[in-house]
């Protein structure tokens, strides 16, 4: 809302009380029209999911639940959950710290290194590590390899926030008589908390969604127990009731986020007025040990996935030549799902955003959540679903690319929304008004003004959904129709039959397509740090 | 464009012999939820005249704005614009429909557009190539930076390109939202007299929303004072100064001292300051409050006056207790001595306190200083309704 606040003394009181003056305001018909239908393609995977539990039964679903494989899964999860939380918050935390308030050298070149990790897929990370040391399998290989992937979702916002928070702060706390140690333990941390408690619970909804990595590690999960009990039971209620606990779990943690991210919110805007940048620690001769840390992260997470790729894709005997003939076909049938997946969630994510940031009220909002929610449903889950509901009540559309870039479409919405929303602050609603007002209807309004301010975030939100796309597995296991090949299926193929090298290929061309969106991204990021 | 609109009922074709106001809005209603933010509004506007809206923070007069821009519907009431209806509660023509030029608080500049695009937005396409966008290039004295984009713009700069943006379609009429609220001090008045020049040139008529009342005195022909949702005033600049409808106007126009008196057919008899004639009618008998403007007060240092003067009727001695001075002129606060309000109050009358006179700075004057006060000209009286 344009409208300044002193037009409305009670602000919050326009959207709490939807009486009917609220009505007075031009209705936006099409807009909620579109935003409703795309949160309820979103709500559908959950909606098909709980009637196929309900199906099973109340009683046999509970006797599926109450047995000792899910307390084990249970355990399980959270122990893994722990380890790799409480490392990645460690390493990302350091290593963020090392690069945005100290005088490391070669700063800008480690952050790359750092968060590089990302574009390669967990499951080739663990199938690099497997294939280089076999014996390495169960909850260690587990924290190993995941602590290795994600921490680079602790580093990214932990860094943000260090540098977008207010050094004022900081250096009152010095003059008041604190160490830097002291500091850093009542003021730094306490300035990203929110940002780091956040990274926290995206690794943890990553470690729920997992598939791939963990069958390569052979650690069982929720994940991998479900793929299992589905593939070999096609309807497996087995399969549903576990899903259900997995979803409750994901769910649980994506609230928590949300209430972590509200404060960050609040802490960003408090330390906002302030653009100056932070002072810098000298190191010294400390140099030494941090640039050691850092080269030793960026080895384990990047220098052992590519080096061992590499290898075994020098390993002419062991490749195969039928392999290696069909990568450019599995890349062209991977890039055009990706684009087209990318498509289909901006389509999706566009009018949710308009509809949320143009007219705040309760309905929206609550579109917005419905669609977002869909970050707490592991790609397995919304596969499945999608597969049920195919076969009951649309069968036309199951084993079609319809349904593939559908799934890949509303499981990765949210990325799309996200972006999608934060580039709306770049085309505020004044701006809709000023054209307006020099004649130009709505529609108009929002090709010539709305759409390009929103270009570049809407492009950021292509670029993710398309990454995210490329190294997909779960989903496009379930989905993909017959005779149809992607890189990722092809690769977990060879890799189950432990052709490491006829693999290879198949992990170098997902690495290297994930390359180039996650560059573009980096970029992206850059510039609207410069901002 | 003008024949797009569905004529609401009640539209009467304009006659173009008598000069129409170019805005008729009555009895405008409008509530944010339970909050009632307009509460009757009623304004009429003529053609080729600067009309400031002057209000405080939650007066409505944004709203007012930005229901007259059709940003908002009204709850109840009805605003004509040139003689058609645009909003009735029933119809409303939308924003792109009624032929009004929006300058926004902080110019609101498309990012993506370079000060050529910007001004030619609301043209057509071969209306940008008749050379509309050149000539207001020219008018706004924009012609150096046409090819810029709004970031590399100064504020004021930003400012021209948005009155030139809002002008180009040749509206019926220009909307300001304070428009120079973003700027600072020094930059503020150059902008506004540019913007004057500009409106008068383009002969446009306008409406201007501020809550600086030296920014709507000195710019408007035309001042509404808005308060809690209602047009209590509606005059020229000089008649608000000088006859605001009620004390609590007079002291928001500009400084003002309110001294009790009672009204007689000679006048307002303030007491030991004397007997005041009056500007315009006598608002009744018996108890009233008159409006003392500082520039009306004349001071004399107590020792240049006349020996056995001093202490006359019409003249009231005091001691300087504050003086600010701001080059052009000086503001003195004046402390009345305790012997003269204990005179008044004896006399049945309580004078303030203080007094503030505004002096030009030929006389220099010093805290401390005694002196004698007196009044001139005509002053404007409200009888106290008890």
């Amino acid at each position: 809302m344009s409208a300044p606040a002193e037009t409305v003394p009670g602000g919050a009181v326009v959207s709490a009380v939807p009486s009917f003056r609220a009505r007075r305001r031009r209705r936006p018909v099409l807009l909620s029209g579109f935003a409703g239908a795309a949160a309820a393609l979103t709500l559908l995977p959950l909606v098909f999911l709980c009637i196929q539990a309900a199906q099973a039964g109340w009683s046999p679903l509970l006797r599926l639940l109450f047995r000792s494989l899910t307390a084990q899964l249970l355990i399980n999860t959270v122990e893994l959950a722990c380890c790799v939380t409480a490392a990645c918050a460690v390493i990302g935390t350091a290593a963020a710290f090392a690069v945005e308030r100290t005088d490391l050298p070669l700063r800008r070149v480690w952050s790359a290194l750092i968060v590089l990790p990302l574009a390669i897929p967990d499951f080739i990370v663990g199938y690099t590590w497997s294939s280089l040391w076999p014996a390495l399998h169960g909850l260690g290989g587990a924290v190993l390899v995941m602590t290795l992937s994600l921490n680079p979702l602790i580093y990214l916002p932990v860094a943000a926030s260090l540098r977008a928070s207010d050094p004022g702060l900081e250096e009152a706390a010095r003059s008041l008589g604190l160490g830097p140690i002291a500091v850093f333990r009542k003021v730094t941390l306490h300035q990203i908390r929110p940002a780091l408690l956040g990274g926290c619970l995206v690794v943890c909804l990553a470690l729920l969604a997992e598939y791939g990595a963990f069958e390569i590690l052979r650690f069982q999960t929720f994940t991998t127990t479900i793929y299992t009990e589905f593939t070999r039971a096609f309807s497996s209620s087995a399969a549903s009731a576990l899903a259900l606990v997995l979803v409750l779990l994901g769910l649980a943690v994506l609230a928590a986020r949300h209430a972590a991210t509200e404060r960050r919110g609040l802490a960003a805007r408090a330390g906002g007025a302030a653009r100056r940048p932070p002072v810098r620690h000298r190191l010294g001769l400390r140099a030494v040990p941090v640039s050691v840390g850092c080269a030793l992260l960026a080895g384990l997470s990047l220098g052992v996935p590519i080096s061992t790729l590499a290898y075994w894709l020098t390993q002419p005997r062991a490749t195969t030549l039928p392999a290696l003939a069909t990568v450019p076909a599995a890349a062209e049938t991977t890039l055009l799902y990706a684009l087209l997946a990318a498509l289909g969630a901006t389509a999706l994510a566009l009018p949710v955003a308009l509809y949320v940031d143009r007219h705040p009220r309760r309905l929206s909002r609550l579109l917005e959540s419905v669609a977002l929610s869909v970050q707490g449903l592991p790609g397995l889950v919304i596969a499945m679903a999608l597969v049920f509901f195919s076969v009951r009540f649309a069968f036309a559309v199951y084993q079609t690319p319809l349904l593939m870039v559908g799934g890949y479409a509303i499981l990765f919405c949210p990325l799309a929304l996200v972006c999608a929303r934060a580039s709306l602050t770049h085309a505020p609603a004044r701006l809709e008004e000023v054209a307006r007002s020099l004649g130009a209807r709505p529609s108009v309004a929002l090709v010539r003004v709305t759409l390009p301010l929103m270009a570049p975030g809407l492009a950021a939100g292509f670029c993710l959904v398309f990454l995210s796309v490329v190294t997909e597995l779960t989903a496009t296991l379930l989905l993909l129709p017959t005779g149809v090949e992607t890189l990722a299926t092809q690769f977990w193929a060879y890799q189950n039959d432990q052709s490491y090298a006829a693999a290879a290929p198949y992990a170098a061309a997902i690495v290297a397509i994930a390359l180039v969106p996650s560059y573009l991204l980096g970029v992206w990021f850059d510039k609207r740090r410069g901002a | 464009m003008a024949t797009a609109t569905r004529p609401g009922p009640g539209a009467v074709e304009p006659d173009p012999d008598v000069a129409q106001p170019v805005v008729e809005i009555t009895a405008l209603h409008k509530a944010y939820g339970a909050t009632q933010v307009l509460r009757g509004v009623d304004l009429s506007i003529e053609a080729g005249t600067l009309t400031a809206v002057l209000g405080r923070s939650g007066s409505g007069k944004t709203t007012l704005l930005r229901l007259l821009a059709g940003f908002e519907r009204a709850d109840r009431g009805r605003i004509e614009l040139g003689g058609r209806t645009v909003d009735d509660v029933r119809h409303c023509a939308p924003p792109e429909k009624r032929r009004i030029g929006y300058v926004p608080q902080d110019g609101a500049l498309f990012p993506h557009l370079t000060v050529r695009g910007n001004i030619g937005f609301g043209l057509s396409r071969p209306g940008r190539r008749t050379g509309r966008v050149e000539e207001l290039l020219a008018l706004t004295d924009l012609s150096e930076v046409g090819e810029r984009y709004p970031h590399q713009l100064s504020g004021g700069q930003q400012q021209r390109v948005a009155l030139a943006r809002a002008l180009a379609p040749n509206p019926d009429l220009i909307l300001l939202d304070e428009p120079f609220s973003a700027l600072d001090a020094a930059l503020r008045a150059s902008v506004r007299a540019d913007v004057l020049a500009i409106l008068r040139a383009a002969s446009c008529t306008s409406i201007l929303v501020t809550h600086d009342q030296d920014e709507a005195l000195s710019m408007a022909d035309h001042i509404a004072v808005l308060r809690e949702g209602r047009v209590i005033q509606h005059a020229t600049a000089r008649e608000l100064y000088e006859s605001p409808a009620d004390p609590q106007l007079a002291r928001f126009v500009g400084e003002a001292n309110l001294v009790p008196a009672i009204l007689t057919p000679q006048g307002a008899d303030a007491g030991a300051l004397g007997v005041l004639g009056l500007r315009g009618q006598r608002p009744g008998d018996g108890v009233a409050t008159v409006l003392i403007r500082p520039e009306q007060l004349i001071v004399r240092k107590e020792a240049d006056e006349p020996t056995g003067h001093v202490h006359g009727v019409g003249h009231i001695p005091g001691v300087i207790e504050r003086c600010e001075y701001f080059g052009h002129d000086m503001m003195l606060t004046i402390r009345l001595r305790s012997t003269a309000i204990g005179a008044a109050q004896a006399a049945g009358q309580r004078l303030p306190e203080m007094l503030l006179a505004r002096l030009t700075t030929g006389t220099p004057m010093e805290t401390g200083t005694a002196v004698t006060l007196a009044v001139r000209g005509p002053v404007t009286a409200w009888a106290k309704r008890d």
